[in-house]
């Protein structure tokens, strides 16, 4: 074992401070240490100095835990968030089993609206495409007028010279009723259009020619 | 000029980024742990002590430092652990740790027994003495300052202080530190900070040796 004294001399004395403080010295070396002190000018004004220094480390250590405490304790999350960096989570539509079920219904339920409509709205446009057709090629134009400036309006009229044309007249009949017939369609009420073309095949059903036209454009109808 | 509350946050958040990750990816290096895991950990831990401190769940006199470390290498574990991964680091709950370290409080007590010794100088509450001892701590350089809090606040061996340093580059080969290391560290950060507080006071006359400059060896 080595002499206290000597291994005290050959150490440094911050080892020998830390040791002392860290009560490690054994009590050879504790009476010697305490003997440095009061004999040894520098080596107890060293030691001095490092207790009042590292007293200061703790003092300032725990102010500066201090502020951080404080400063903690008074800034909000969003405050935090923004110093860190953190960026905020998604929000993310959660729903329970009976809302995600009736959310997959709606849904379902709302393509299959939009699919038919647009089958409808193709239909229809078919349709009436179809119609124009018919009118532009079977009206029978007038002196005044001609298919494109025929309208809902003028089926009043229309009605009255079909119900007034002269009886003895049946080729005005039969142009007063096409034309009623062709302004139906120019509005699309095919079935008004197909009970005048269907009267006329049974009230001219001696001019087969006529017949034969009002056959196919109600076939055509169909 | 005063610190702003985010001011002290955003230093404390700096201050210990670094480290944390480093410490983590290393203690995590075989499961590929990413630098944004580590970092949004180290995000939860800040986030988690505001919360608590908010809730008044944690008290305010902790070595935070320390508490942040150790949370959030529990944080870690525990993330870790619920995917099937095991490491063998300690878990063990920061409120069971003591909240100013064995070796600070024993240096209080010094102090106080030294003060209340006759013939000592008391410059332990000269204002004039801490003025000039607080500049010396601010002057005190890295890694000088980081030892020495870690050593004599936190009560950290140099053991633990190494393994919380990264490793550095030597020529390119890399080299880490060890608790040898640390403690010469130590002990020519100490002497140097003595030398230097011990000039300053005696420069202003509070006390009558003048310091001499020692070598390595102590002498």
């Amino acid at each position: 074992m080595r002499n206290p004294k000597r291994r005290i001399a050959m150490e440094n004395n911050i080892e020998l401070f830390d040791r002392y403080i860290d009560g490690l010295l054994t009590p050879g070396e504790k009476g010697s240490f305490d003997e440095r002190l009061r004999t040894d000018k520098e080596f107890a004004s060293d030691f001095r100095i490092y207790l009042f220094s590292l007293k200061g480390i703790i003092q300032e250590a725990e102010q500066d835990n201090m502020d951080f405490v404080m400063a903690m304790k008074n800034i909000s999350k969003d405050e935090l968030l923004r110093i860190i960096g953190r960026k905020p989570a998604p929000r993310v539509l959660r729903l329970n089993y009976i809302h995600e079920r009736l959310a997959w219904v709606v849904s379902i339920a709302a393509v299959l609206l939009i699919g038919i409509f647009t089958a409808f709205n193709i239909h229809r446009n078919a349709m009436y495409r179809v119609d124009d057709t018919i009118g532009f090629y079977n009206y029978i134009p007038e002196s005044n007028r001609g298919w494109e400036t025929i309208s809902g309006k003028d089926i009043p009229s229309l009605q009255q010279a079909y119900a007034t044309a002269s009886a003895d007249d049946t080729q005005a009949q039969q142009d007063a009723g096409m034309r009623l017939a062709m302004a139906y369609l120019k509005v699309h009420d095919r079935k008004k259009a197909k009970e005048i073309l269907s009267e006329m095949s049974e009230r001219f059903a001696n001019d087969t020619e006529l017949v034969a036209q009002c056959r196919i454009i109600l076939d055509q109808l169909k | 000029m005063e610190e702003s509350y985010e001011e002290i946050v955003r230093r404390w958040y700096m201050r210990l980024r670094g480290s944390f990750t480093d410490i983590l990816m290393d203690k995590y290096k075989k499961t590929n742990m990413r630098l944004a895991d580590a970092e949004s950990i180290y995000q939860d831990i800040f986030i988690a002590i505001h919360q608590n401190l908010q809730e008044g769940r944690i008290g305010a006199n902790w070595d935070w430092r320390n508490y942040i470390i150790r949370v959030g290498l529990n944080m870690a574990s525990k993330k870790y652990r619920v995917i099937g991964r095991n490491d063998s680091f300690d878990e063990t709950d920061p409120e069971d740790g003591e909240k100013l370290s064995a070796r600070a409080q024993k240096i209080t007590e010094e102090v106080e027994r030294i003060r209340g010794l006759e013939d000592e100088p008391d410059f332990y509450k000269d204002p004039e003495a801490q003025a000039l001892l607080g500049d010396e701590l601010n002057h005190t350089s890295e890694p000088c300052a980081s030892i020495i809090r870690k050593t004599y606040f936190s009560g950290m061996t140099d053991a633990e202080i190494a393994e919380e340093t990264p490793p550095y580059s030597d020529n390119g080969k890399p080299l880490t530190v060890n608790a040898k290391a640390v403690r010469a560290r130590r002990w020519l950060c100490m002497r140097d900070l003595i030398y230097r507080v011990k000039l300053s006071l005696y420069n202003a006359g509070i006390i009558d040796e003048k310091p001499e400059k020692k070598n390595r060896n102590g002498k």
